[in-house]
C-alpha cells in the first residue's frame, strides 16, 4: 500500500524532469467539460490548456533546476523510480515521442474534476491520440490483472448505454468514450456522467446560472480555473467555522473585510495562467469587498483615490503588507467584532490606557491615524561585537501616518518610552539585562533607539534570541515607524523620504496589497537551517537524515518563488477581487 | 501510595458483575444492573466553582447605589439607582445581571457580602495561590483544596475522576492533588473518555483470584465503558435541553451539564471566565463596557445553566459558586477604570439554596487601602461547601476549623 | 524463604527457565520494553550478558549523549519546557542505555523538581543532566550535587534563607522526602537543617551562599551535635539507616513491585513455574539491600542486586507495577523501533499525569495504580491507538506491518503470535487471536488491519503492567 503511494510520488518527478525535445505545439479543442459535471458539483477544477502547462514545466531551465536537484538525484537511484522510468521509456518508443509529447497525447484535451455532491469526485481527462489513451488503459489493465495473481480477479468491467465500465478495486470505476477518460469513486456518478455526455439537455454544471457568471467575470480563457459554490461550502462546519472566526482582534483587523466578502457570496472562481515562468492567479467572487455600512467596512475607502498605499521597498526586504485600515472605526465597532472580553485584550487595553497616560484609546489615539498601515519585514545583519543569534528572527516594522504629526508625535514618544521602561522594570524583576535608550539621527532625522548592551566574550555559544531586537521609533514627514531593529528604522526613514520626493500615491479600490521575496526568505531558511531541523525532528518524528531533506527541499521550493504578489480589493462593481502573481525562479 | 485490599474488594462490590459482561448488549438484565448504580448516586450532591479572573470588581457588580462614597468615588464607572436591577433601597446588580437577578429573586442565587482574607497582598498570583491553596501565604503548601478533596475521595469511586477541570486555559492548582490525576476537558469531542475509539471488548469482570493491579485495570475498564455509555446517551437526549448562550462560559457550563446529566461520578466542577493569564476582569483602564460584557456572560450563562439543570430536575443537586482573587478599589484610577482591592461578593446558584443577602455589604467609611475589608474569611464558604453540600470533612482539607455559614435549605 | 534467600541471584532452570517472558520483564524494568532483536540477544545471551549490557552498555554512548545534550540546550531558550520535554523523551526513546534514563525519570520521581517554580528550560534541563549524571552511583553525592542545584530552591519557592528566618521547605523535602523519611525525624531536625542551610540565596538563577547570612551556631541534627552547614546536614542525612531505607523502598518500588498491600497472594501468574513465594516489602525483607546500600552507598550496585535477584524474576514481581504514561509509550516507540513526533506526546503524556519536567506537587508523580482512572484508562487506549495508527498526531511514523517485513515475519498465522511475543510477552489474548484468524482467511492481510491487531493488543490489561 505504502509501496504505491511511493510509486505515485516518482511518477509526478518524472512528469516534472524527463527530458525533451522541442514541444510539438498544438491547439486543445477548446470545449468545456463542466457540461459532463453534475449541476450538484460544488468545486470544479479545470485545466483547459495543459499544453500551456507542460510547454512551462518542460522549459529547459526548469528541467535542469528540477534534474540537478539533490532530492530528485536520490530519488533517481531508488528501484521503484527506475521501474517508472522503463514504463515511460516503453511508451516512448512505442509512439515515437518524449515524455511531454506522450503527456501531450495523453492529457492534451484537457483535464477537469468535479467534487460534489457529498464526497462524489468525477474526473474526465481527454487525450489528444485516442489510441494512446486507449493502449495506456489496455496496460493498466494487464497490469491489473497480473497483480492478483491468480486469486480472485478483482477487476470487473459492465456495459451501460454501449459504454464499458471499468472497475480495478473497490471504490473507484472508470469508462473510455472516444478520446475521454471518465474517472469517479462511486459508480453511479459514472452512469450519470455518461447520460449528460450523450444528452445535452441534462442539467449539469454548465447550466448553472452562477457557472456562467463566473465565467463571464473572467477577462480572458485562462489556463487553469477553480469554480468553488460558496453558498453550498459555507454550510459545511469547517468553512463556516474559519468564516466566522471572531475571537482574535488581529485577524478581524487582516482578514474581515475578506470573510465578510465571501460570507455573503454564493460563487467564488479562480483563474490561473502561467506566462513565461509567472503565475498569475485571479480570484473572482460576488461577494461585496466591503459594505460601508456593516462593522467590517472599516477597509472601505470614503474617497474613490483611496486605497493602500504601494509597499514601501528596503534592502534585504522579505515581505510587505499595506493595508487600508481605518484603525479608529475599527476599534470602535470592537463590541461587533471581536466581543469577547479576552485577557489578552484587556491587558493590552490597561497598558495602552498607563502608555497613553489615560487617553481614550479609540477616541483620542486610534483616531489620530490615517487609515493607510503598512508593515516592512526585511532580513538583518549581525554586528561582530553581538555575533549570531539562534534563532535568526527578521526584522518587522510598522508604518503608520499622523493626522496631526504637531500634536501626536510628543504623544506617541512619551507613550514608547514609557512602554521601554515596563518592559526594563518587568527584565530587571526577572534578573534579565535592560535596554539603554539612544537618540540617533539619520538622514536629518533624530529617532529612539533602544539596545541591549553587547554580551560578555564568554564562549562560542551563539548569542541570545534578545539580540534580534533594538526597538527603534522614528517620526518624520508625519509618518510613525515602529521597527524591531535599528537597520530597519533606517532604511524606512531612507524609504520615506524618497516616497515622499516622488509623491507616491495609493493604488485606488484595493484594500489589501501583500508582496513576498523568496530569495531573502530562503535565505532566512537556509540561516536557520538547524534550528528547522531540530523542530521537524521532534515535531514530525523524522530522523535527523530526513529532516535534513524536508527542510532542504522547503528552502528549495521556497528558493523558487521569485516574487509574489497580491492585491484585494473591490475595483469591479459588486466583486471582491484579488490577485496573485507568483514568478518563478528556477 | 497504598491501595489497600479491602477497599479494592468493596469498589468492586459498587459494581454489579453483570455489568461488565456487555456494556453494549441491552439485555433486561445488564439494565436492570445499571440502574442500581444510577440509584445509588441519586443522592451525591455536585458543585461548580466559576473562577472571575483578574480581580471582579465587586462594587460594581453589588452596588451600593445609595452610598454617597460610592458615587462620589465612581466618576466614569458610577451605576445610579435607575440603572441597576434593585435588591434592596440600597443594593441593586449591574445591569447585565438580569438572569441573575430574577435567579436571586426566585430564590435560587444567594449572595454572600465582604468575603475575603485580611493577608491578601493584592498581588494576581499571590491573591490567586492563596484562593487555589486555601493556606494563604503558605509556600510549602503546593496542593489545591479541591485537590485534596478529590484525594479525599474513596478508591472506589476515585477511579470515576470526582474532580474534572473544564476550559481552554491550563489547569488551575485549586485542582492540583497529590494522588489524583484530574482529567482536564478542552471540549467533549476532544476528551477521551466521551470521545476516543473503545476497544472492540468491553473487558472481562474482575476476579479475587486475580492480582490487584489487574483486577483495578479491569474494574476501571467496566467504569469506563459504562461512564462512555452514559455519557452518549446523555448527548444523545438533545431534545430537552435549553439552548446555552454562544460564549466561552456557555460553551463550558454546557459540558458540565452534559456530564452531569450523564451521571458519570463527577462530583467537583472547575471553570472559568476571563481567559485565564491576568484575567478579563483586571480592568484598570475603559472598564466600563469590558466589565459589563463579562457580566453579561456571566449572567447569561449560569441563568442557562441553572435553568437547564431545573428542567431536567437536577437542579437540587448541584451547587455553582463563583469567586474573584481580589476585588478593586473604591476610587477610579484616572484611566476609567480600577485598580486592585479586597473584599468582594461571591454568588452561589441552585437549587436548594437559602436564598437572598448573607452578611452585610462592607462599610465604604472603613477602608484598608481604599479598599473594602472582608469580614467572612473565604475559607469559612470552603468549609460550608465541604461540609454541608460535599459531606467532606472539611478539617481535613483546610487543615483547620472555620466557622461555617448558613447557605443551604 | 528468607530475606537472603530472596535476594540471591536467580539461577535458570531451580528458579524458572531463562525464557522470554523473563528477559522482556528484565528489559521492561531495567529500561523500556525492547525491541525484537534486542529481546531474542537476551534470550540466546542469557541473564549475565544481559545484565552486563544494560549496566554497561558496548557502543559509543559519549556521542549520543553529547549530540542530546546539544539538541537540549539548543532547546533550552525560555521559560517553557515543550521543547526539552520533546527532546528527553526522544533520548529515551533512542538511547543506548535505557537503564540510564530509567533511573533518571526515576531521580525525577524522587527529587521532584518542577519547571512551575523554576520557569527556566535552561536551568531544568541542567538539574536532569545532574540527575543523569549520578543516577547509577553515590546517592550522597547526589543529595549533595541536588542540594546546590538552584532550581531545586526554586522550585520550593524558596529563594532566600536567612539567618533571622530560615527557610523550611528545602530543609523539610531534605528529611522528609529525600532523607529518613516521615516519622524518623521532629521538629528540632527540621529546625536544625533549616539552620544548616541558611545563607543561601538564588540570584540571577544562581544559587550564593552569603556567610552573614549563615546560622554557624550549634545545631543537634538527627542525634549528632556540631556547627553543621549544608555539607553537613547533607551527610548527616544521607549516611542514616532510616535514609538507605528510604531509597532502597523507592527503588524497590520503582524495579520490582507497586507497594498496593497485595501480599498474601499465592496464585501463580502465567508461565511461572518457580517456587518463591510472594514477599512482604517489610523492613526485615529489605533487610539485605538496606545494609548493603547503608555500607556501600552506591546505586548501581543495589540495582544490580535486584535485577540479578530471585525475588525479582518471581511470580511477586511479574506485572506487578502499573507503567507509567512515559513508560507506556517509549517502550511502545522501542519495541516498534522508530522516533515519532515527541512534541505531541510529551502533551498527551502531560494530560495522562506524567508532564516531565513538571511533576505535580513536590511528592513527585502519582505511582502504582493512581496512575489508573477512567478517564487516563481510556486516554491511554486512546495514546497507543494514536502511536499505531496510519496518520493522525504521530503521523504513522511506528509501523508494525514494516517492522514484521522486516523480521521476515510474513505469513499472516505468525503475525499475530508474533506481536504478541514482542508486545504482551507472548500471551495472545483469545478474542484478538479469534479476529485475526477471521481477518487473514477472509484475505483482509494488509498493513491497516497490522496496525489494528497491534492497537489491540496495547489495549489488554496487561498491556498496562511493566
Amino acid at each position: 500500500m505504502i509501496r504505491y503511494r511511493y510509486r505515485w510520488s516518482a511518477v509526478l518527478l518524472v512528469l516534472i524532469a524527463s527530458i525533451t525535445t522541442p514541444m510539438l505545439a498544438a491547439d486543445s479543442p477548446g470545449w468545456s467539460h463542466a457540461t459532463a459535471l453534475p449541476h450538484e458539483a460544488y468545486v470544479a477544477v479545470e485545466i483547459s490548456q495543459p499544453d500551456r502547462v507542460l510547454q512551462q514545466l518542460f522549459e529547459p531551465r526548469v528541467k535542469q533546476a528540477v534534474t540537478s536537484h539533490p532530492e530528485f538525484v536520490r530519488q533517481r537511484n531508488q528501484p521503484d523510480f527506475l521501474q517508472m522510468m522503463n514504463l515511460v521509456e516503453y511508451f516512448e518508443r512505442r509512439f515515437e515521442t518524449d515524455l511531454q509529447g506522450l503527456l501531450q497525447k495523453l492529457l492534451g484535451g484537457g483535464i477537469t474534476l468535479g467534487i460534489g455532491p457529498g464526497e462524489q469526485v468525477l474526473v474526465i481527462l481527454e487525450a489528444e491520440d485516442e489510441k494512446v489513451l486507449s493502449e495506456v488503459h489496455d496496460f493498466l489493465l494487464m497490469i491489473a490483472r497480473n497483480q492478483e495473481q491468480g486469486q480472485n480477479d478483482s477487476v470487473r468491467s459492465a456495459e451501460y448505454r454501449g459504454v464499458t465500465g471499468w472497475s480495478f478495486g473497490p471504490g473507484q470505476t472508470h469508462a473510455i468514450l472516444g478520446n475521454r477518460l471518465l474517472w469517479t469513486n462511486q459508480p453511479q456518478a459514472l452512469t450519470a456522467a455518461i447520460d449528460r455526455i450523450q444528452q445535452a439537455d441534462l442539467p449539469n454544471l454548465a447550466s448553472l446560472p452562477s457557472y456562467q457568471q463566473s465565467r463571464k467575470s473572467s477577462a480572458k480563457r485562462p489556463v487553469a480555473s477553480v469554480f468553488a459554490r460558496m453558498d453550498v461550502l459555507k454550510e459545511l462546519p469547517p468553512v463556516a467555522a474559519a468564516l466566522d472566526q471572531q475571537n482574535n482582534p488581529l485577524l478581524t483587523l487582516l482578514l474581515a473585510p475578506l470573510m465578510q466578502a465571501w460570507k455573503q457570496s454564493d460563487w467564488l472562481a479562480l483563474d490561473l495562467d502561467l506566462e513565461d515562468l509567472t503565475l498569475t492567479m485571479t480570484v473572482t467572487s460576488d461577494g461585496r469587498a466591503d459594505d460601508g455600512a456593516l462593522p467590517t467596512g472599516f477597509a472601505k475607502s470614503t474617497e474613490a483615490a483611496d486605497g493602500a498605499m504601494p509597499n514601501l521597498n528596503v534592502p534585504r526586504q522579505i515581505a510587505g503588507i499595506s493595508f487600508y485600515r481605518d484603525l479608529h472605526r475599527f476599534y470602535a465597532a470592537k463590541d461587533d467584532l471581536f466581543p469577547q472580553r479576552t485577557s489578552g485584550l484587556i491587558f493590552f487595553e490597561n497598558m495602552m490606557g498607563i502608555f497613553f497616560t489615560g487617553r481614550d484609546l479609540t477616541e483620542e489615539v486610534l483616531a489620530e491615524l490615517h487609515p493607510e498601515v503598512r508593515m516592512v519585514i526585511a532580513q538583518q545583519e549581525y554586528p561582530a561585537e553581538i555575533g549570531t543569534p539562534d534563532p535568526q528572527l527578521p526584522g518587522v516594522a510598522l508604518v503608520f501616518r499622523m493626522k496631526r504629526p504637531d500634536q501626536f508625535s510628543l504623544v506617541a514618544e512619551e507613550a514608547w518610552q514609557k512602554a521601554l521602561g515596563l518592559i526594563n522594570f518587568t527584565r530587571g524583576q526577572q534578573a534579565e539585562p535592560g535596554l539603554i535608550l539612544d537618540k540617533p539621527t539619520h538622514a536629518g532625522v533624530k529617532y529612539t533607539l533602544a539596545a541591549f548592551l553587547p554580551p560578555e566574550k564568554s564562549d562560542r555559544a551563539p548569542a541570545e534570541t534578545r539580540f534580534n531586537f533594538q526597538p527603534a521609533l522614528a517620526m518624520l514627514d508625519g509618518f510613525l515607524v515602529l521597527s524591531s531593529t535599528d537597520a530597519l528604522a533606517r532604511d524606512l526613514i531612507d524609504a520615506l523620504q524618497q516616497e515622499t520626493k516622488e509623491g507616491v500615491v495609493p493604488e485606488a479600490g484595493n484594500h489589501s496589497i501583500a508582496q513576498l521575496n523568496g530569495s531573502s526568505l530562503a535565505s532566512i531558511v537556509r540561516a536557520n537551517r538547524e534550528t528547522l531541523i531540530r523542530q521537524n525532528m521532534v515535531e514530525k518524528g523524522h530522523s535527523r537524515e530526513q529532516a535534513e531533506a524536508e527542510i532542504g527541499m522547503l528552502a528549495a521550493v521556497v528558493g523558487s518563488i521569485g516574487r509574489l504578489q497580491i492585491a484585494a480589493g473591490g475595483d469591479r462593481a459588486e466583486q471582491l477581487t484579488i490577485e496573485l502573481e507568483l514568478d518563478l525562479q528556477p | 501510595m497504598t491501595i489497600h485490599r479491602r477497599s479494592f474488594l468493596k469498589a468492586t462490590a459498587g459494581y454489579p458483575a453483570l455489568l461488565c459482561l456487555a456494556p453494549y448488549a441491552p439485555s433486561v438484565l445488564v439494565r436492570t444492573a445499571l440502574a442500581s448504580v444510577e440509584r445509588s448516586s441519586d443522592r451525591s450532591t455536585v458543585l461548580v466553582i466559576v473562577q472571575l479572573t483578574g480581580g471582579n470588581d465587586g462594587l460594581n457588580t453589588v452596588v451600593p447605589v445609595s452610598d454617597d462614597q460610592y458615587g462620589r468615588n465612581r466618576h466614569t464607572l458610577r451605576l445610579t439607582a435607575r440603572e441597576v436591577l434593585k435588591i434592596d433601597d440600597d443594593l441593586g446588580f449591574h445591569p447585565a445581571l438580569t438572569g441573575m437577578s430574577r435567579l436571586y429573586n426566585e430564590g435560587r442565587l444567594s449572595v454572600v457580602q465582604g468575603v475575603g482574607y485580611e493577608a491578601n497582598n493584592r498581588d494576581h498570583d499571590a491573591a490567586m495561590r492563596d484562593w487555589y491553596t486555601a493556606c494563604p501565604g503558605d509556600a510549602t503548601c503546593d496542593t489545591g483544596w479541591l485537590g485534596r478533596a478529590i484525594d479525599a475521595v474513596d478508591d472506589s469511586q476515585r477511579i470515576r475522576n470526582p474532580g474534572v477541570f473544564v476550559g481552554p486555559i491550563s489547569q488551575p492548582l485549586a485542582m492540583t492533588a497529590r494522588r489524583s490525576i484530574v482529567p482536564h476537558i478542552r471540549s467533549l469531542n476532544q476528551w477521551p473518555l466521551a470521545a476516543a475509539k473503545l476497544p472492540v471488548e468491553s473487558g472481562e469482570a474482575p476476579s479475587a483470584e486475580e492480582p490487584l493491579l489487574l483486577q483495578h485495570l479491569r474494574r476501571t475498564a467496566v467504569a469506563a465503558h459504562w461512564s462512555r455509555r452514559q455519557i452518549e446517551q446523555a448527548l444523545r437526549a438533545v431534545g430537552d435541553r435549553r439552548l446555552y448562550p454562544n460564549s466561552p462560559l456557555g460553551g463550558q457550563l454546557k459540558i458540565l451539564s452534559d456530564l452531569i446529566r450523564a451521571d458519570v461520578g463527577v462530583k467537583i466542577f472547575f471553570t472559568e471566565l476571563g481567559g485565564g493569564g491576568i484575567g478579563g476582569f483586571d480592568n484598570h483602564a475603559n472598564q466600563r463596557d469590558n466589565h459589563a460584557a463579562l457580566l453579561r456572560q456571566l449572567s447569561e450563562a449560569v441563568t442557562a445553566f441553572v435553568d437547564d439543570l431545573d428542567d431536567a430536575g437536577l437542579a437540587d443537586r448541584v451547587v455553582l459558586m463563583t469567586f474573584s482573587e481580589f476585588g478593586r478599589t473604591l476610587q477610579e484610577n484616572g484611566r476609567r477604570g480600577t485598580d486592585h482591592g479586597n473584599a468582594a461578593p461571591i454568588f452561589l446558584a441552585g437549587g436548594r439554596l437559602q436564598g437572598g443577602l448573607h452578611g452585610a455589604h462592607p462599610d465604604l467609611t472603613d477602608l484598608e487601602g481604599d479598599s473594602p475589608k472582608p469580614h467572612t474569611d473565604f475559607r469559612q464558604l470552603y468549609a460550608t461547601v465541604l461540609d454541608q453540600w460535599l459531606g467532606f470533612d472539611s478539617h481535613r482539607i483546610l487543615h483547620d476549623n472555620f466557622s461555617t455559614l448558613n447557605l443551604f435549605a | 524463604m528468607t530475606p537472603q534467600a530472596a535476594w540471591a541471584p536467580y539461577e535458570p532452570g531451580p528458579d524458572g527457565p531463562w525464557d522470554l517472558p523473563r528477559a522482556a520483564h528484565l528489559l521492561r524494568r531495567a529500561g523500556f520494553a525492547a525491541d525484537w532483536s534486542t529481546l531474542q540477544q537476551a534470550i540466546d545471551d542469557g541473564l549475565d550478558e544481559t545484565i552486563e549490557r544494560l549496566l554497561r552498555p558496548p557502543g559509543d554512548l559519549l556521542e549520543f549523549e553529547a549530540t542530546f545534550d546539544g539538541y537540549e540546550s539548543a532547546a533550552a531558550t525560555d521559560g517553557s519546557t515543550e521543547s526539552i520535554r520533546a527532546w528527553w523523551l526522544r533520548r529515551m526513546i533512542e538511547t543506548p542505555h535505557p537503564l540510564l534514563e530509567k533511573m533518571t525519570l526515576f531521580w525525577h520521581h524522587h527529587f521532584a523538581i518542577s519547571n512551575d517554580g523554576v520557569n527556566n528550560a535552561r536551568l531544568m534541563v541542567r538539574s536532569i543532566h545532574t540527575l543523569r549524571q549520578g543516577s547509577l552511583g553515590s546517592y550522597r553525592q547526589l543529595l549533595g550535587d541536588v542540594i546546590n542545584d538552584p532550581a531545586l530552591y526554586l522550585s520550593l519557592r524558596s529563594d532566600r534563607s536567612r539567618r533571622s528566618e530560615p527557610a523550611t521547605n528545602v530543609a523539610g523535602q531534605l528529611l522528609d522526602r529525600f532523607g529518613v523519611g516521615p516519622g524518623h525525624y521532629d521538629e528540632h531536625d527540621l529546625n536544625a537543617a533549616a539552620r544548616a542551610l541558611t545563607g543561601r540565596f538564588v540570584l540571577r538563577n544562581e544559587l550564593r551562599f552569603f556567610a552573614h547570612e549563615f546560622d554557624d551556631g550549634q545545631k543537634t541534627l538527627l542525634g549528632q551535635q556540631g556547627a553543621w552547614n549544608a555539607e553537613d546536614a547533607v551527610r548527616i542525612v544521607a549516611q542514616h539507616p532510616a535514609t538507605a531505607e528510604n531509597i532502597v523502598r523507592k527503588l524497590y518500588a520503582w524495579l520490582v513491585a507497586d507497594d498496593v498491600g497485595d501480599v498474601q497472594e499465592t496464585n501463580q501468574p502465567a508461565k511461572q513455574t518457580d517456587s518463591i513465594e510472594s514477599q512482604v516489602p517489610s523492613s526485615q525483607f529489605l533487610e539485605p539491600l538496606v545494609t548493603q546500600f547503608h555500607q556501600h552507598d552506591d546505586v548501581g550496585v543495589i540495582i544490580e542486586r535486584i535485577l540479578r535477584s530471585r525475588h525479582f524474576f518471581a511470580s511477586a514481581a511479574y506485572r506487578r507495577r502499573i507503567k507509567s504514561p512515559v513508560e507506556l509509550a517509549v517502550g511502545l516507540a522501542r519495541a516498534m523501533e522508530r522516533s515519532i513526533p515527541t512534541m505531541r506526546l510529551g502533551q498527551q503524556l502531560g494530560e495522562l499525569g506524567q508532564d516531565l519536567y513538571r511533576p505535580p506537587t513536590s511528592a513527585g508523580f502519582p505511582i502504582g495504580p493512581d496512575w489508573i482512572n477512567q478517564a487516563t484508562l481510556i486516554g491511554r487506549w486512546d495514546l497507543t491507538a494514536k502511536m499505531l495508527a496510519e496518520s493522525g498526531p504521530y503521523e504513522g511514523r511506528l509501523n508494525p506491518a514494516t517492522l514484521a517485513e522486516e523480521y521476515q515475519v510474513d505469513r499472516p498465522e505468525r503475525v499475530a503470535q508474533w506481536l504478541a511475543d514482542l508486545l504482551l510477552d507472548g500471551e495472545l489474548p483469545v478474542p484478538v487471536r479469534q479476529r485475526w484468524q477471521q481477518r487473514f482467511t477472509s484475505e483482509d492481510f494488509t498493513a491497516a488491519s497490522i496496525r489494528q491487531l497491534a492497537i489491540e493488543l496495547t489495549q489488554a490489561p496487561e498491556y498496562q503492567l511493566a
